[in-house]
């Protein structure tokens, strides 16, 4: 009965939603399908590297746990591609703040209306995530459910 | 079997092209400006709660914007299919109330997230735009979940831009969002109440409607502005 179900999801996925099938079929069966972006060989040699040492103030020191928990959220409640994706549903498009408590730590993702040029957010913009250190996503609680 | 019909049918309802008559789409983050009004076949009402009591009912019936609970075994999928509307109640110089058309977001499938994105002002061709009273913003939660607190900071910021109150004969009406819920499920989606934030006296007020006793008020938490930035609630 499952497997009939999943074909049939599948199949209805693919006749009524063909712009999107590839997301669509992907969540599906768990994987992702966004290409990553190509990057270009070459270096760019006029961009300046800054020396990060105890005279450079980093505007954001980020431990690896919380960085890997803001990614999972953020891929989780975002696709992280295509580029022609509507501002608002752009991964840039939001702020991301984070707290570590223990083994677990909280994400909350909002929409910052700046990054799309206008000064006022949506309803419901928001969402909050708490991770687990080791990348499972223990709680989820989308704005506006 | 019923259950694959029940998916076609939110599959077919979910991945329609054309929005239902009287909706807008807009892309997220992009809305403009502006939203036309008034809704078709809607008002005008005498009063904004007439105008509020009538908007209920017609949002919730809109594809999408109930769900059943999350404790159904199909939650997820109801989720993926779910929709925000989102639409203005406003007064016009006749002291009549509308509604504008209802705004939803063009891909409410594509993220987790169920958003609206309102424009800030509406144009109503019969009436010049600084002639109309922002009175509610209105949108439904698919689940009936409590005003959340991005919705606390829109009304806050659209309260600064319009004005937090405006004046009509005597009355002074001040302006509210609002968050309908249903607890009938997306096969009977009933107007069962909604949620309101007024901005003006700090009041998070829960409706229910009762067929027999009409609207119940209840208060359940008060919100107090620190700054232009942050605020804090204190639930009841």
């Amino acid at each position: 009965m499952n497997s009939r179900l999943l074909l049939l999801l599948c199949s209805v996925a693919f006749v009524g939603c063909a712009h999107r099938p590839c997301q669509v079929l992907g969540d599906l069966f768990g994987c992702g399908c966004v290409p990553k972006r190509p990057q270009p060989e070459f270096q760019d040699m006029s961009v300046q590297l800054p020396v990060f040492d105890h005279t450079l103030k980093p505007e954001v020191d980020v431990d690896g746990y919380t960085l890997q928990a803001i990614r999972i959220a953020a891929d989780d409640l975002l696709k992280s591609g295509p580029a022609d994706l509507p501002c608002g549903e752009k991964q840039v498009s939001y702020r991301y703040r984070a707290l570590r408590r223990g083994d677990i730590i909280f994400v909350r993702i909002e929409f910052k209306p700046e990054n799309c040029g206008r000064t006022v957010g949506m309803l419901d913009d928001g969402a909050t995530y708490a991770i687990g250190v080791d990348g499972r996503i223990l709680r989820r609680d989308l704005d506006g459910g | 079997m019923r259950l694959c019909l029940t998916v076609l049918m939110l599959l077919a309802l979910g991945c329609s092209s054309s929005p239902p008559k009287g909706v807008v789409r807009f892309r997220a983050g992009e809305a403009p400006t502006h939203i036309d009004g008034p809704m078709p076949d809607f008002g005008p009402f005498p009063t904004y709660s007439d105008a509020l009591l009538a908007a209920c009912p017609l949002i919730l019936s809109l594809p999408g914007a109930v769900t059943p609970p999350p404790s159904n075994p199909n939650f997820s999928l109801y989720w993926e299919l779910s929709t925000e509307y989102c639409a203005w109640i406003y007064s016009t110089p006749d002291s009549q109330y509308e509604m504008s058309m209802v705004a939803t977001n063009m891909t409410q499938g594509d993220s987790k997230m169920r958003t609206c994105d309102l424009p800030p002002y509406v144009r109503d061709f019969r009436y010049s735009e600084d002639s109309l009273g922002y009175v509610f913003v209105v949108h439904n939660h698919p689940v009936g979940d409590v005003l959340s607190r991005r919705d606390i900071r829109y009304i806050f910021n659209q309260g600064v831009m319009h004005g937090f109150s405006f004046k009509t004969g005597e009355r002074e009406i001040p302006i509210g969002i609002i968050a309908f819920f249903s607890k009938g499920g997306p096969g009977s989606p009933s107007c069962d109440g909604f949620f309101q934030y007024t901005p003006l006296t700090g009041d998070l007020l829960r409706w229910t409607v009762d067929a027999r006793s009409g609207l119940k008020r209840e208060q359940y938490g008060v919100v107090r502005w620190l700054d232009s930035e942050n605020f804090e609630i204190e639930y009841r």
